[in-house]
């Protein structure tokens, strides 16, 4: 990765200069250029020193030349990669940007500067760097190849078409060099230059031997991109001419039978398909796509077409009578007595067999109350009937007259446990859990089971008891482990969490915590980072949400070295769906967990900075600080790296002695090395400087940025940008965040009491405000409000009905009418406590808010909350919990310690 | 239950299965290695909201010296999940796709001494047979079986 040359080329003029370049390049004085022939000879050693990485001769090397030549501009920046790479980063800058200050028409400089960037990940302007050095050097393959996987990774698709076109110009030869550019092409949208380009590249392997996984990767991807260019003709003849050489067949037939399906040739595609299904009946693409082939569609929402998939489904089921995905998707789409009759045979199958998940995998289906009471009905009914007969009970399987384990029963109450607790009817899932654990103590399940609807019920005590109590029931596994310490984290016990996890984390690791960050354990670290947030310990919840930030940005750039890598493994199908899916990474639902949570932070920062507890350390206190973290970690690290060298030894030792190697995890696929930065020392491990400062809501936005572009499918996102943009009193983008919530879910409850807000804030804007822009405002606002009034408008929320649209009304009042709206707002809240559909959480928020009135009925909500949600620790008073206190423990002598297994 | 070849958009959802259930575990950019190499043979298996419940990561042994065969770097299906045959039709997917795309002949892995209810997975369910200890396998020094099932 080194510049190559060494050799200055020709003694360049300024209009020389100027019309490699766009921006001008002011003449280098010629002493800064040149060098006698036996520095020149020196020069080339310190290239040489840098493609071996021999960092400390090379920097000798250089220090030479510029006692000659002090000003030399690419021996500076030469020696400038040395410092660099030695750990002298800053020194480093420094000389390279002499060095290009000195000779800025050489190529050598510019690639440099671009080294350093990338090396930094400053992708940018490395790419700035490569392009500059690239117009200077324009048929150095070496430039040309950074500059290609950098306009990649930056998704600059014309950039990326245009360097690979000049990689092709200079070197045709190379196979490799034609698929660059087919790639670049197909990303670029120009289908048919990729597809010609492609059709190059097959041209120079005529007499490849069939079974080749290489081209036959190819041959696939060509088809692909015909197949996105909308040329499903052409595509399905490709593959048919090509069939022979293409040892991918799985994909062969998919790519094959979907075409078939687009091109509306419905009979063989229904073969395709079959054949496909007989390989898989649980896939439900293939039994989608069948059922489309055969003229019908699963996720039409026309009731003749559904009812002609049912009668497709049904068919299927009979030949594939092992898929159970075949028979559930037909429980999505079917109803009345239709539904029954098939969802009790799939109930029985899998409670016969004792399916711990079965209840999990129908829940979705709760969302129609007609199939929920129905599967309640029947798994009432199965009970009753194992009770007495031991059978389910079903007049279609008393003709085999099987009767069943008592395993069944079992697996029926943990059924009805869950189906139960599903309609929040706690106590009555607990009861038959009890019966469950009289039928078969010791068994794992029930008590996560019984810990899941604790938790739901608002007891996380009792719900982390449950769960230890499950994990102590097998210590081996990891999942129950999961599980308890997730428990932990939700009764607010970090310090135990991190015991329980220690128990699977590798034990070499600096803590269970590292080694669970460095595995990109997001779901400990994003309840870790709630925990602490709940706790009012922010600098620990920023810190966690950070590392969560920082994981996505690690996973993100794991994608670099796949750019060369792909071409070079022919594997172009699966890069481009990595290029796609990183395009879009942080829509998922981790990133977004982590940005609002850091967002809600930061908010609360903004608004009242003097709650922050502990308080912001002063600059000098918080610099003392870091550096005695500075130096612990520094020492911690050089340990670290005394052992690592010691372990690495010992491997060579044990790799010389056995032929095979061993597991390597975090394998570099690229060849290419790095010099290895050295690991960065965390110089602020407990968040202290992060809640240090000065500008929240700039921090806010950086995560709310990737949000705004990847995740505006939510209407979160934008409740999100619209509160960071009224603080800081943008309030345009506060408008256009509402109107893109507005635009996903017009009705959605958490949007109504932004909206009302907004109006209360625009109509009290002062008078000297910008007419034309408030005048933007109050049209936008009368858009989302349908030209209502504020009281019209949050009335009618009301009327939608339900506990979160209570909620949303009572937020709206206090936001429009103040202190003097304070009994109306009380009226609302009360309302909820008897909204049937009103839950845990809203009643909870619903308390919030009565507080935050200093409302004189609190207690009564708290009264009526309680009877409402019994096992709620939320509504209980410090005695009452101190008294559950006690009389857990005085249940439970002798336990203690108990909970963190020695094992 | 959907049962599929492994994409790129799984990878975290796998990888989200693996540090719930077992001791070994990698950086996504260990899957994603996985993914670009050998992109037919990793299998998930999927609930019904789209969740992984359980996957199995796969390689082919690159030792040019020895005849094609498969290798399973990870296998696991959540707890709450069992019993409904996914590990055996997971392997049997990814030995089907090992077979056509890469001509192996047989499928390998490595599993802890102490881990019983693994090896009686691969043992019992699905025919592997034990062909060696490898002493140290792993980072804690604990011994692995190295396993083996012949494909025909």
């Amino acid at each position: 990765m080194a510049p190559k040359g060494g050799k200055h080329p020709p003694k360049q003029t300024a209009t020389a200069a100027t019309a490699a370049s766009a921006v001008a390049v002011p003449p280098a004085k010629d002493e800064n250029r040149t060098l006698a022939s036996k520095e020149q000879t020196l020069f080339k050693q310190v290239l040489q020193q840098y493609e071996t990485k021999q960092w400390r001769k090379g920097l000798k090397t250089a220090e030479q030349i510029l006692k000659v030549k002090p000003e030399h501009g690419e021996t500076l920046a030469m020696k400038g990669l040395f410092l660099s790479s030695l750990d002298r980063k800053e020194e480093g800058y420094e000389h390279v940007k002499r060095g290009v200050r000195n000779d800025m028409g050489s190529h050598i400089v510019w690639h440099v500067y671009g080294l350093m960037h990338r090396a930094d990940k400053n992708w940018e302007e490395a790419l700035k760097c490569y392009s500059q050095a690239n117009k200077i050097e324009r048929d150095s393959l070496n430039i040309l190849g950074d500059l290609a996987i950098l306009s990649i990774h930056l998704r600059n698709y014309p950039l990326y078409v245009d360097s690979r076109l000049s990689i092709l110009r200079v070197a045709p030869r190379l196979r490799r060099n034609w698929l660059g550019l087919a790639i670049a092409q197909h990303l670029n949208g120009q289908f048919a230059e990729a597809d010609r380009t492609l059709r190059n590249y097959e041209e120079m392997l005529r007499d490849v031997p069939e079974g080749e996984y290489d081209l036959s990767e190819v041959l696939l991807y060509h088809a692909t991109v015909l197949d996105e260019a909308g040329e499903w003709e052409r595509s399905i003849e490709f593959l048919q001419e090509n069939t022979g050489k293409i040892v991918d067949r799985q994909s062969y037939s998919v790519l094959r039978a979907h075409l078939l399906l687009k091109l509306g040739r419905k009979e063989p595609a229904e073969w395709a398909w079959e054949l496909l299904l007989e390989e898989n009946p649980d896939n439900y693409e293939y039994i989608k796509a069948y059922v489309k082939a055969r003229g019908a569609d699963v996720d039409s929402k026309d009731i003749e077409q559904t009812e002609a998939a049912v009668k497709v489904l049904d068919a299927l089921a009979e030949k594939f009578p092992r898929s159970l995905a075949v028979r559930r998707i037909a429980l999505d789409i079917v109803s009345g007595q239709g539904f029954e009759t098939r969802a009790s045979s799939y109930l029985t199958n899998a409670l016969s067999k004792g399916v711990p998940s079965i209840f999990a995998d129908v829940k979705a289906l709760y969302s129609d109350r007609e199939k929920r009471q129905t599967i309640g009905k029947l798994a009432e009914g199965y009970l009753k009937a194992l009770e007495a007969t031991e059978t389910f009970g079903v007049p279609e399987l008393a003709e085999d007259d099987t009767v069943e384990s008592s395993a069944a029963y079992l697996w029926t109450l943990y059924f009805l446990a869950q189906h139960y607790s599903a309609l929040s009817e706690h106590s009555k899932s607990l009861q038959l859990l009890d019966q469950a654990e009289q039928h078969t103590p010791s068994l794992p399940e029930i008590s996560m089971l019984r810990a899941r609807v604790l938790k739901r019920a608002g007891d996380v005590d009792g719900a982390l008891e449950a769960m230890t109590a499950a994990r102590e029931l097998d210590g081996q596994d990891r999942f129950l482990n999961s599980k308890n310490a997730k428990y932990f984290l939700r009764a607010d016990r970090v310090e135990e969490a991190e015991k329980c996890v220690g128990l699977f984390t590798k034990q070499d690791a600096p803590s269970p915590l590292q080694d669970l960050i460095d595995m990109q354990c997001f779901w400990f670290i994003e309840e870790e980072g709630l925990s602490y947030a709940r706790q009012g310990k922010l600098a620990l919840a920023l810190k966690r949400y950070h590392q969560i930030y920082n994981i996505f940005n690690e996973v993100d750039e794991d994608q670099y070295d796949f750019h060369s890598y792909s071409i070079r493994k022919y594997t172009i199908r699966a890069y481009i769906n990595l290029l796609r899916y990183n395009d879009q990474l942080r829509s998922h639902f981790r990133y977004r967990g982590a940005a609002k949570g850091a967002i809600n932070i930061y908010l609360r920062m903004h608004d009242n900075p003097s709650s922050i507890s502990p308080a912001p350390l002063t600059n000098g206190a918080l610099e003392a600080v870091a550096q005695a973290e500075r130096e612990k970690a520094a020492k911690k690290e050089d340990e670290r790296r005394a052992k690592e060298e010691a372990e690495k030894e010992e491997a060579a030792k044990a790799a010389s002695k056995k032929e095979k190697g061993k597991k390597v995890a975090n394998k570099k696929p690229a060849e290419e090395e790095e010099p290895a930065p050295a690991p960065a020392v965390d110089i602020d491990p407990n968040g202290e400087r992060l809640l240090a400062t000065a500008t929240p809501l700039e921090d806010a936005l950086k995560f709310l940025r990737p949000l705004e572009k990847v995740a505006g499918a939510y209407v979160e996102t934008w409740a999100l940008s619209f509160e960071i943009a009224v603080r800081r009193e943008k309030y345009l983008q506060a408008l256009r965040a509402l109107r893109n919530a507005h635009a996903l879910d017009a009705k959605d409850p958490s949007l109504h009491p932004l909206i009302v807000r907004f109006k209360v804030l625009v109509s009290s804007l002062p008078a000297d405000f910008n007419a034309s822009l408030k005048k933007t405002l109050d049209d936008g606002l009368n858009g989302l409000m349908g030209n209502r009034s504020v009281e019209v408008f949050n009335a009618e929320a009301l009327q939608i009905g339900g506990s979160k649209y209570t909620l949303a009304s009572a937020k709206g009042t206090i936001a429009f009418r103040g202190d003097a709206g304070k009994s109306e707002t009380e009226e609302l809240l009360f309302q909820l406590l008897k909204d049937a559909d009103a839950t845990l959480d809203d009643t909870v928020e619903a308390l919030v808010i009565l507080r935050s009135l200093s409302s004189s009925r609190s207690d009564e909500f708290v009264k009526a909350a309680t009877a409402k949600f019994p096992l709620a620790r939320v509504f209980k008073t410090k005695e009452e919990l101190a008294a559950l206190k006690a009389k857990r423990e005085g249940g439970a002598i002798g336990d203690e310690g108990k909970e963190v297994v020695e094992e | 239950m959907n049962i599929r070849p492994a994409t790129v958009d799984d990878l975290m959802g796998m990888q989200n299965a693996n540090l719930h259930n077992l001791p070994e575990n990698y950086a996504i950019k260990y899957y994603l290695y996985h993914a670009l190499t050998w992109p037919q043979i990793s299998f998930v298996a999927e609930d019904h909201k789209g969740r992984i419940v359980g996957y199995i990561l796969a390689k082919m042994d690159e030792e040019a010296s020895e005849e094609p065969h498969g290798h399973v770097t990870s296998i696991s299906v959540l707890r709450n999940y069992r019993r409904l045959g996914l590990a055996n039709k997971l392997m049997k997917l990814s030995q089907q796709a090992m077979k056509t795309t890469f001509q192996a002949n047989h499928v390998s892995l490595h599993v802890r001494k102490t881990n019983r209810a693994a090896l009686s997975l691969y043992k019992d369910t699905l025919g592997f047979e034990v062909v060696q200890i490898e002493e140290g396998y792993y980072a804690d020094g604990e011994d692995a079986y190295s396993m083996r099932l012949n494909m025909k």
